[in-house]
């Protein structure tokens, strides 16, 4: 469903010159797959979410989401994909409803379909006793969900997250590992990005872990552990962060 | 391709946004129509209870020599407003002065000695009235002892004209009679002021819908979730500026209505009296309505403009920071309107904001005609395109609206000197500079002899700004002046284009210059040009210094620093349309202004696609070298028989060869490096 082939995305930063937060990443997620992104700050997760979302154009290399490339056809990865950015905003002055029937309509949802399609997800999220509230006055965690049915409105076959629990409570976290499994039974594919090890291990059929922007390893959670003989992700995680090749390098820089 | 139901949603949703904000509400409701009414009150409270106060209070006279005049002290003596001082006897006129610059004493009157005489005499003498003009009230004690004296003089006159028939005194009176209707004289007064504030509300009122719009969402962190979202960039930017063009409209016309009610009301009332004086406020209503008809472009022109703008900006604070020279040039543009004499005209028309302000005053004058008023509309809305098309392409751009912010860095500058890429700031500086300079430096270099000045302009004002800029701004000079070889085709095609160009615009100008507009100023800048021809001698040189060295400068300028800056921020076809209004522009005459415009976009297009100014320059010095050939009279007479103005069958061969040339010029591969790299604004999708 996805694939990401040599994909590389060089910034011009005026500080610090061409900065390449992705260099040469590869990776393949199928459908009905939780795909996990781990890697410290600055790895370049967000850069990658944010090219397979169209966001950014990549600098090289090729993307593609159900078989649309993302600078080709741009226009068909939008409609198939759900996408949580990292620091999503919410418009203060709508009520949750709104939000998602505003987005509902941008992706041609027929009214009556996305008036259901509004509740359920009202529903599920337990968003009922504030969906009528405009947004502004909401605490974080009700932000978040609401950003959350957002962009799930459309039921997308494809769901981006960009560290979606950062911030929330473990009950709201609960609430939405419970969709993303869900949607996985469903045969979606989900890319979801985090650097909380505990979370990927639970969640994540398969993991890459990436450091600056490179790939160091990638297989499922019980792979990882075999090949670097660790008890948990997080132990496996150090390891291969300790034995990257330019580890010396990057510790000057 | 624009999808309605799309743009509607986003036009819907930005509207509630909007409306449930209290700020705008403030601004868009409760502001208009309390703003005038309390200033007014204001106005005239603290207007009416000083005056009232000024002219009933007591002013103390000083009356210097009032023996010599027992009468004229009697009659002052009648009015108890007056605290009469008598000076003593014998004292001077200066006398009196530091009372008077104290404050103590308001007016002083000094009557000479023999005034007595010279009334017996029946002839005319003469009293002093002093005074101090720096304070309010002496000033009125001037105008009230001004009264007293002619009065007396009036009560002598009298006495002295016993016995003659009435009417003696004045033989001849002339009676003074206005024919103008009442709404054309109020609107002519009344107009200019109302032009000017209409410009200034447009202005306003798009403010701060726009950056609401653009960097506030920025700000907020929606920006990316929309921009993820089916919806295209197209109907995104469209959604957005019908909101803000709706919200803009209803608060302009909010604050025409208050105005117009309470300048109504005060006119009506508070100076009723004033009617009498001559100035009277009558605007019929369907004159108030046309008002409302410039209001249409300049409300589409700012929207556009404050929504691009806060687009580029990357927070709410640098949006305020661009937007502010959008006001103070509203201003500028608006104080136009208030000059007396300039007459409506189709050149005007052209000219963005000033053409709505005037418009207004015509309007207002009830001289117009639908042709201006369509002429308005065109150019504006062509002008709100451009700025529209600009908004797309920076929407279009994932640094503009994702980028973080920088700080100016010197050792970075000076590690990295010499390898930046121009943008619309640096091309914009680049004109200004450009056009400051000719104002202030221009003047100073007239004294020369012909090929000095021709020599120090082209240098001082137009080559060496740009280098300095591009120094400063470390920029590649070779990406940016486009110092590259020339395809050796283009190069062959480029004297057939120029010529083309100049027999096909040379005769539109020959069939423009006929309007009266045109005519005056283009004869006296073609005399001008034929006096520096003269000056500098034979052919070979005049080719040089007014072909070739302007053609090197001017393109060094535009089709170099300026075209690709605002090629950059602009995209491809704005940028050229820019750049060669720029190019126009700086030609100040009218006429020549359009040709030049017209022929710079040529230019620009043919330096963006060769990728060289090369191409250009010879283009350029062709155009020219060709214009001077021909005015030195060295062309057959069947070639041009009217005036210098060409034939219809050299027209017709033109007319045919130029879009030819222009299609093997396009057909023939240039080195532009966007364009073989792909261009940004180009391969995007959406
Ligand atoms: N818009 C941008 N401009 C310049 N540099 C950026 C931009 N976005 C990200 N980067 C840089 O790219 C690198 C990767 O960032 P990011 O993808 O956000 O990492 P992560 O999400 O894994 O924490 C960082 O060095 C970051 O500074
Ligand atoms: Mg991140």
């Amino acid at each position: 469903m996805i694939s990401v082939h040599e994909l590389r995305k060089v910034f011009h930063d005026r500080k610090r010159g061409e900065v390449a937060a992705v260099d040469g990443l590869t990776f393949d997620a199928p459908a009905g797959t939780v795909f996990g992104l781990l890697g410290p700050n600055g790895a370049g997760k967000t850069t990658t979410l944010r090219i397979l979302s169209t966001v950014f154009r990549p600098t090289s290399g090729r993307v593609t989401v159900m078989g649309h490339d993302v600078v080709r056809e741009p226009h068909l990865v939008r409609k198939a994909i759900g996408f949580l950015s990292g620091d999503t905003g919410v418009y203060e002055r709508l009520t949750p409803r709104e939000m998602i029937g505003y987005f509902g309509a941008l992706y041609g949802i027929p009214p009556a379909l996305l008036k259901d399609r509004q509740d359920s997800l009202i529903r599920e999220f337990e968003m009922e006793s504030y969906a009528d509230t405009t947004c502004g006055k909401l605490s974080t965690g009700m932000k978040k969900k609401v950003s959350i049915a957002r962009a799930l409105v459309h039921d997308p076959k494809v769901i981006i997250l960009d560290e979606p629990t950062s911030g929330l409570d473990i009950l709201i976290s609960r609430v939405l590992v419970d969709y993303v499994k869900r949607a996985k039974e469903a045969g979606k594919c989900v890319i979801y990005s985090t650097h909380v090890m505990a979370e990927a291990e639970k969640l994540c059929d398969r993991v890459a872990i990436i450091a600056d922007g490179r790939k160091l390893a990638e297989g499922t959670v019980a792979e990882l552990k075999e090949q670097t003989g660790s008890p948990d992700l997080e132990d496996a995680f150090f390891r291969l962060f300790d034995a990257r090749p330019d580890a010396g390098k990057a510790a000057t820089a | 391709m624009i999808r309605l139901p799309n743009v509607l949603t986003i036009f819907r949703k930005e509207m509630i946004d909007l409306l449930r904000d209290r700020r705008t509400i403030f601004g868009m409701v409760v502001v208009p129509i309390l703003i005038y009414p309390l200033l007014l009150i204001m106005f005239s409270q603290v207007l009416a209870s000083q005056t009232e106060r000024l002219m009933t209070r007591k002013y103390s006279l000083v009356v210097v020599g009032a023996l010599n005049a027992p009468g004229l002290v009697e009659h002052l003596k009648t009015d108890d407003s007056w605290e009469i001082t008598e000076a003593a006897p014998g004292s001077d006129a200066a006398s009196s002065d530091t009372p008077l610059l104290e404050g103590a004493a308001h007016v002083v009157l000094v009557v000479p000695a023999g005034f007595l005489e010279t009334m017996q005499a029946e002839k005319s003498a003469t009293v002093e009235l002093r005074f101090n003009k720096a304070k309010d009230e002496s000033n009125f004690a001037l105008h009230r002892a001004r009264e007293a004296v002619e009065d007396y003089s009036a009560q002598v006159l009298r006495i002295r004209l016993q016995g003659k028939p009435d009417g003696f005194e004045r033989p001849v009176v002339a009676d003074e009679n206005d024919i103008a209707p009442p709404e054309r004289t109020s609107g002519f007064h009344l107009g200019r002021l109302l032009a000017m504030l209409l410009v200034l509300m447009s202005a306003v009122s798009a403010f701060y819908p726009a950056i609401d719009m653009a960097s506030g969402e920025k700000e907020r962190g929606t920006m990316e979730t929309l921009l993820v979202s089916p919806a295209l960039r197209s109907e995104i930017v469209f959604g957005k500026y019908l909101a803000v063009a709706t919200i803009a409209a209803f608060t302009a016309v909010l604050h025409l209505t208050s105005m117009g009610v309470t300048f109504s009301y005060f006119f009506k009332n508070t100076l009723g009296a004033a009617k009498g004086a001559g100035l009277t406020f009558s605007i019929r209503p369907s004159s108030a309505l046309l008002v409302l008809l410039p209001l249409i472009p300049l409300n589409l022109l700012f929207s556009a403009l404050c929504l691009g703008l806060s687009a580029f900006a990357r927070s709410y604070k640098e949006a305020m920071v661009y937007l502010t020279p959008v006001m103070i040039v509203a201003n500028v543009a608006s104080f136009s309107a208030l000059v007396p004499g300039i007459e409506f005209n189709y050149a005007l028309a052209l000219i963005p904001i000033q053409n709505c302000a005037m418009l207004t005053v015509a309007l207002l004058s009830g001289d117009w005609k639908w042709g201006h008023v369509l002429a308005t509309f065109a150019s504006s809305s062509v002008y709100a395109l451009v700025a529209l098309r600009w908004t797309w392409s920076i929407f279009q751009r994932e640094d503009v609206l994702l980028r973080g912010g920088a700080d100016f860095d010197w050792k970075r500058w000076l590690k990295t000197w010499g390898s930046a890429r121009p943008g619309l700031g640096t091309a914009l500086v680049a004109v200004i500079a450009m056009m400051a300079l000719t104002l202030t430096v221009g003047p100073t270099l007239q004294g020369m002899k012909a090929h000095r000045l021709m020599l120090a302009h082209q240098l001082l004002i137009i080559a060496l700004p740009a280098g300095i800029i591009a120094m400063l701004a470390s920029l590649n000079f070779r990406s940016t002046f486009r110092i590259r070889a020339a395809n050796p085709v283009h190069l062959a095609l480029a004297p057939v284009i120029a010529v083309c160009a100049l027999v096909l615009l040379t005769t539109l100008a020959a069939w423009l210059v006929d309007f009266a507009f045109f005519k005056k100023s283009a004869l006296e800048h073609g005399e001008k040009l034929i006096e520096t021809q003269k000056a500098l001698g034979g052919l070979p040189t005049i080719l040089v210094f007014m072909a070739l060295l302007p053609a090197v400068c001017e393109e060094f300028l535009f089709r170099g620093i300026v075209l690709s800056g605002l090629r950059r921020d602009l995209g491809r076809w704005a940028g050229i349309a820019a750049c060669g209004a720029f190019f126009g522009v700086a030609h100040q005459v009218p006429l020549v202004v359009l040709i030049v415009s017209l022929f710079g976009m040529i230019l620009g297009w043919m330096a963006l696609h060769s990728g060289s100014l090369l191409v250009s320059v010879v283009t350029h010095a062709i155009w020219n070298a060709s214009l001077l050939i021909a005015q030195a009279g060295k062309v057959p007479r069947w070639l041009l028989p009217d005036k210098g103005f060409p034939a219809w069958p050299v027209v017709t061969v033109a007319a045919l060869v130029l879009p030819a040339a222009i299609w093997a010029f396009h057909r023939a591969r240039g080195s532009d490096e966007e364009e073989l790299a792909g261009d940004g604004g180009a391969t995007s999708i959406s």
